[in-house]
């Protein structure tokens, strides 16, 4: 019966179902993407040819924007720093926004923003995160305090998200094995001052919170990137701790080549992941997230492409001639888009 | 309905499911289908389909209920198609025309502590261990079922309810209310479900749940600051009657058949206090799985008539 934490690792969908090497990941992104332009395109396809907007509309195709697989990847994040923001003020657990945030992410590796827009599906993610975490909040309760959502709206995606994520709800987080890594180190390194570590461990879970917003999670597991978060706040520290471990304090006659091999591949881990949490923490700005909405909000409802345009063409008609012949037409259709 | 299942009639209802016997048209093999009730929970997916699907996901194990596969229907019902297990150890213990040999319950308790094993090294508590729970399969193999009321073992100082397990397989800490509790309440289940085999009657049915703790403390003792420091401060400690500890030999009278070993396992289970209690291995490792007899090789075991 000799089963490692490591072998029980690989026996978790996490490991089988979210596990993946960076160009999988791209990869994954790109096809979502696509996705996402070629339903779009179809809405395009399906409008009605004789109103005027769409014939203009056909006429200028080559303008519409798709959203960007860029864009895409930043205006997730945007939603996923809101609902970490969602879920304090909820009061919720580490567990239960760290979860959130997955499902989120999880959700547009195998759809596009161009289908559906990251804000409800945040909301989706963290009202079912709550239950999946034992952390039950009634639908009532959770949108009372969130303005521009019903319950029926929320729900709708429920079903949804969880066929994206294969059914496979279970999240392991960072947090649980830099715990244990906290614990470990004051049994390894006893004569090690605890204020240091204490303060250390604090700042490393800020660090863990932070590589949720990185493709971390996807490609590396989670007492990996524990170590690393750690390593960024105290390298020293864990230096120490590891050449412990490995038994590679002692510089005795012969070192242990084996060892010394796990080593220093586990610091190239770690030196790569701590890379990551520093400076790939995506947190797009309001005005970012604003333009790539407006974009979104053109895929999902193309004849409001068409109605810009229009209202484009007027203006610009009005201008020449001077006149506001056309100043009714131009109401009726900013109404429309409002 | 999928094309790859066949749904064929009703088998059985729970609280948040109806349960169906189908086959799985590719292989011919019996399933059951689950179909999650919608619709009518406001708050979308019921707590307990969620923690069924969440946990089943994860655990594969030869004692543990297989998930065979998870699909929606036309009407967007969730399905949980899960291995076709006609029989449960209730069932078992109920039908007074089956013989139990004290090899039969070895085994029995082997597979179950096996894929409860497997269960707590994932960091997963059931917390609903009781035998209907303990389905059987046509081989005899036993495998745990209804994840129901699972959760991970969280972070320590993480609150936890109490308000788990079906009352008579309930342990102590539950009984006072913790908020704080271990895999240990899962080895006292199956402590009283030992005790239950051997006896062929549930051996602590309290009627409610002040009497529950009478029940049990007159069978195993009254817990005290003494061999269990910090128990006065649980919330439902107070105006105990304070029953002895059994001796040995009452223990013996009221478990005639047992073997010297078959007892210590049982009290290791059942210690009032969790920190003392039997981990899964210590069980599996317990002097009782090595002596003589050996566990019935589980086709040979008793099946429901
Ligand atoms: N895999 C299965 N094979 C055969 N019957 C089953 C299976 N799972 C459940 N049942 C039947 O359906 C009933 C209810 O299922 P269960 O999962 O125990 O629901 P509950 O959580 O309400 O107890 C069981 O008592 C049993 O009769
Ligand atoms: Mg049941």
């Amino acid at each position: 019966m000799v089963v490692s934490n490591d072998d029980l690792f690989r026996r978790s969908t996490q490991y089988r179902f979210w596990s993946f090497t960076h160009s999988q990941l791209e990869e994954l992104r790109i096809v979502a993407n696509k996705k996402g332009i070629q339903k779009t395109e179809e809405r395009i396809n399906e409008l009605d040819d004789s109103l005027p907007e769409v014939k203009l509309m056909r006429e200028n195709q080559d303008q519409f924007q798709f959203v960007h697989l860029d864009e895409e990847k930043r205006l997730i994040s945007y939603y996923a720093r809101r609902c970490k923001e969602l879920a304090a003020f909820f009061h919720l657990s580490a567990q239960v926004r760290s979860t959130a945030i997955m499902y989120l992410y999880k959700f547009y590796l195998y759809h596009s923003v161009m289908e559906y827009h990251p804000g409800n599906i945040m909301l989706t993610c963290l009202f079912l995160s709550a239950k999946v975490e034992n952390h039950f909040i009634g639908i009532n309760t959770f949108c009372k305090n969130i303005p521009k959502t019903t319950p029926e709206a929320i729900l709708k995606n429920e079903y949804l998200i969880l066929e994206t994520m294969k059914f496979s709800l279970q999240c392991h987080h960072p947090f649980q094995p830099l715990y244990g890594f906290f614990l470990d180190i004051q049994q390894t390194l006893p004569k090690l001052d605890f204020n240091r570590l204490g303060k250390n461990y604090d700042g490393a879970r800020e660090l863990v919170n932070e590589s949720l917003f990185t493709d971390l999670p996807f490609l590396y597991t989670p007492p990996q990137i524990a170590l690393a978060c750690l390593w960024l706040c105290d390298d020293v520290l864990v230096e120490k701790y590891l050449s412990k471990k490995f038994g590679l304090v002692k510089k005795s006659e012969q070192e242990d080549e084996d060892a010394i091999q796990h080593y220093n591949k586990l610091m190239v881990i770690i030196r790569h992941c701590a890379d990551v949490v520093r400076k790939e923490a995506l947190d797009p700005s309001q005005d970012e997230s604003k333009t790539i909405s407006a974009k979104i909000k053109l895929c999902l409802e193309p004849i409001r492409f068409g109605r810009k345009l229009m209202k484009q063409n007027g203006e610009q008609a009005a201008k020449r001639s001077g006149s506001i012949t056309e100043g009714g037409d131009e109401k009726r259709v900013k109404l429309e888009t409002e | 309905m999928s094309t790859a299942y066949t749904k064929e009639k009703k088998v059985g209802e729970g609280t948040y499911a109806v349960v169906y016997l189908g086959k799985q048209i590719a292989t011919g093999r019996d399933i059951a289908i689950k179909e999650i009730k919608t619709g009518t929970f406001k708050d979308g997916l019921d707590m307990s389909a969620i923690r069924e699907m969440k946990y089943l996901q994860e655990l594969k194990h030869q004692n543990i209920i297989e998930l065979v596969d998870v699909f929606a229907d036309k009407e967007k019902n969730l399905n949980l198609i899960l291995e076709f297990l006609p029989s449960d150890l209730e069932m078992i213990i109920n039908d007074k025309k089956l013989m139990i040999v004290p090899a039969d319950i070895k085994s029995w308790m082997l597979m179950t502590l096996r894929g409860l094993h497997h269960c707590h090294r994932n960091g997963i508590l059931h917390r609903d261990l009781k035998p209907n729970n303990l389905l059987i399969s046509p081989e005899g193999c036993v495998k745990i079922a209804d994840f129901g009321l699972a959760r991970s073992l969280g972070m320590p100082n993480e609150k936890l309810t109490s308000n788990v397990v079906t009352r008579w397989y309930r342990g102590p800490e539950l009984l006072f209310g913790a908020q704080h509790y271990s895999p240990a309440v899962d080895i006292w289940a199956v402590g009283i479900i030992f005790a239950e085999l051997m006896l062929r009657t549930p051996y602590l049915p309290g009627k409610d749940d002040a009497d529950q703790l009478v029940v049990t403390f007159q069978a195993l003792g009254t817990p005290t600051e003494e061999n269990w420091p910090g128990v006065s401060h649980l919330p439902n400690y107070n105006n105990l009657t304070v029953y002895p500890e059994p001796s040995r030999q009452e223990l013996r009278n009221r478990f005639p058949a047992a073997t010297e070993s078959a007892l210590d396992l049982m009290c290791g289970m059942l210690a009032l206090n969790p920190n003392n209690r039997l981990n899964t291995e210590a069980c599996l490792l317990h002097g009782y799985f090595t002596e003589s007899p050996e566990p019935t090789e589980p086709e040979h075991l008793p099946k429901k008539s």
